[in-house]
C-alpha cells in the first residue's frame, strides 16, 4: 500500500487517499453542506453522536469548524471533510493532539449511503500514517460506544489493541454510554503496512 | 475568593500563591527522587523559580478553568497538591491527580484530601464521572484508587512521557452513583 500523500493548501491540511477520496480540513463554509448531509440521514448519525440531536443546525458545525481552525493552528488538532467525488459524505479529525505526551484521538462519522464499503477503514488509515510521519505522535486513541460495533471494526481492522472499558465516559443524548477504548503506538506491528 | 478549605483537624487545601513558592520549592526538593519518578514537573534539580513558574502554571489554568489543583497542608506545611486536570461539561466528567512528599506518607493524607475534592466534583459540580490515571509501578498511588472506590478500566499503553520514557498508564473511574 502507498503512503498517503499530504499537502497544505493555504495553510490547510489535504490528505489524498486515494483516486477520488480526499480529507481536507473543514472550512466554515463547509458546514452548509454537512447540515444537508445531517438532514438526509439524521436517524442514522443521531444514533452514536452526541452533537447530531434536535436542536442541530447548520451554525453548530461552523462553530465547531471555527473552533477547530484555532486548535489546527495551535498544532492541537485537526479536523477534516471526508470528500469523495467532491462531495462531503463524512468527517474524521484528531481531537486533543497532546504534544507533551505525543497522543491524539481520533473520531469520525459517515453518511448512511457512505457506509458498507470500507471507506472510512481507509481515511482512518491515511490519518494514522498522518499523525505517525507527519505529526510525530507515538499513540493513537480510538474510543467506541460499547455497542457502536460498526465503530468498533475500524480500529479492529486497523490492527489497534483494545485496552479496557471506560464507563459512562461519554453522554449522548442524556443517557451515558461506555467506550471500548482502543490505541496504535508508532512501534505497533501495522497489518496495513507488511504489504508496503 | 476561596483561600483555604479545612478537610479535617490535620489536613487544609489551600489556594496556591506565589508566597508559597519557598516552601514548595522544600518540600519537592525534599522528596526528589520520589517525586520525580512519577511526577512530570518535578524535575531533579527543582528550584525557587521552578516552583514560582509552576504555581502560576496552576493559577494561570484556575483563570482558563481547565484544571484546579490546590496545596495538601498537613499540621500547617505544604506537603502535597490534589487538583482535577479537565472539565468536559459535555461528559460530565473530570480527571483527578495528586502528588505527595515522602515523607507524609503513610498518613491517610492523600486519600483524605482526594475524598473532600471528590466530594466537591459530585456534589458541587455535579459531575458523572472521575477519572484517574496512575502507573502501575506506583504502588502507593494505586493503594489510594483502590482505597477511594475506584475501579481499574484498563492500562494505556504509553500515554505519559516522564523523563523522556513513555510510560504505561492504569486508568481507574470512580462514578456518582458510587460515591456516598
Amino acid at each position: 500500500m502507498s503512503r498517503t500523500s499530504s499537502a497544505l493548501i493555504e495553510g490547510m491540511r489535504k490528505l489524498v487517499v486515494e483516486e477520488n477520496l480526499e480529507l481536507r480540513e473543514l472550512k466554515p463554509e463547509d458546514s452548509v453542506e454537512i447540515a444537508a448531509v445531517v438532514e438526509n440521514c439524521f436517524d442514522h448519525l443521531t444514533t452514536w453522536l452526541p452533537w447530531v440531536n434536535s436542536t442541530y443546525t447548520a451554525k453548530d458545525t461552523k462553530v465547531f469548524i471555527k473552533r477547530a481552525r484555532i486548535l489546527s493552528e495551535q498544532g492541537r488538532g485537526l479536523q477534516m471533510a471526508v470528500v469523495q467525488n467532491g462531495r462531503i459524505v463524512g468527517g474524521i479529525g484528531f481531537n486533543n493532539i497532546d504534544t507533551v505526551n505525543r497522543v491524539a484521538e481520533i473520531g469520525y462519522w459517515l453518511s448512511e449511503s457512505a457506509t458498507g464499503k470500507g471507506l472510512m477503514t481507509k481515511c482512518c488509515k491515511a490519518l494514522v500514517d498522518h499523525g505517525f510521519r507527519e505529526l510525530g505522535l507515538n499513540r493513537i486513541v480510538i474510543r467506541c460506544a460499547t455497542e457502536n460495533t460498526k465503530s468498533q471494526a475500524i480500529p479492529l481492522r486497523l490492527g489497534f489493541t483494545f485496552e479496557g472499558i471506560s464507563r459512562e465516559a461519554e453522554k449522548l443524548h442524556n443517557k451515558y454510554v461506555d467506550l471500548k477504548v482502543y490505541s496504535l503506538l508508532s512501534s505497533d506491528k501495522k497489518p496495513f503496512d507488511q504489504r508496503a | 475568593m476561596f483561600i483555604s478549605y479545612k478537610v479535617d483537624d490535620e489536613i487544609k487545601l489551600t489556594y496556591p500563591l506565589e508566597l508559597n513558592a519557598a516552601e514548595l520549592q522544600k518540600v519537592v526538593a525534599g522528596s526528589n527522587e520520589h517525586l520525580n519518578r512519577w511526577v512530570p514537573w518535578a524535575k531533579l534539580d527543582f528550584s525557587h523559580e521552578d516552583a514560582l513558574v509552576h504555581i502560576q502554571f496552576l493559577n494561570d489554568m484556575f483563570t482558563k478553568n481547565s484544571n484546579f489543583w490546590v496545596f495538601i497542608n498537613y499540621r500547617g506545611k505544604i506537603v502535597g497538591g490534589v487538583g482535577l486536570n479537565r472539565f468536559d461539561l459535555d461528559n460530565q466528567a473530570t480527571d483527578l491527580g495528586y502528588w505527595l512528599a515522602e515523607s507524609a506518607q503513610g498518613n491517610g493524607i492523600v486519600t483524605r484530601a482526594c475524598s473532600a475534592m471528590i466530594e466537591y466534583v459530585f456534589t458541587d459540580l455535579g459531575y458523572n464521572r472521575i477519572e484517574l490515571r496512575t502507573n502501575s509501578e506506583n504502588q502507593k498511588s494505586v493503594a489510594v484508587a483502590d482505597r477511594l472506590g475506584f475501579t481499574k478500566e484498563g492500562t494505556l499503553r504509553q500515554a505519559e512521557v516522564i523523563n523522556n520514557v513513555f510510560r504505561d498508564l492504569d486508568l481507574y473511574s470512580l462514578l456518582k452513583e458510587e460515591w456516598d
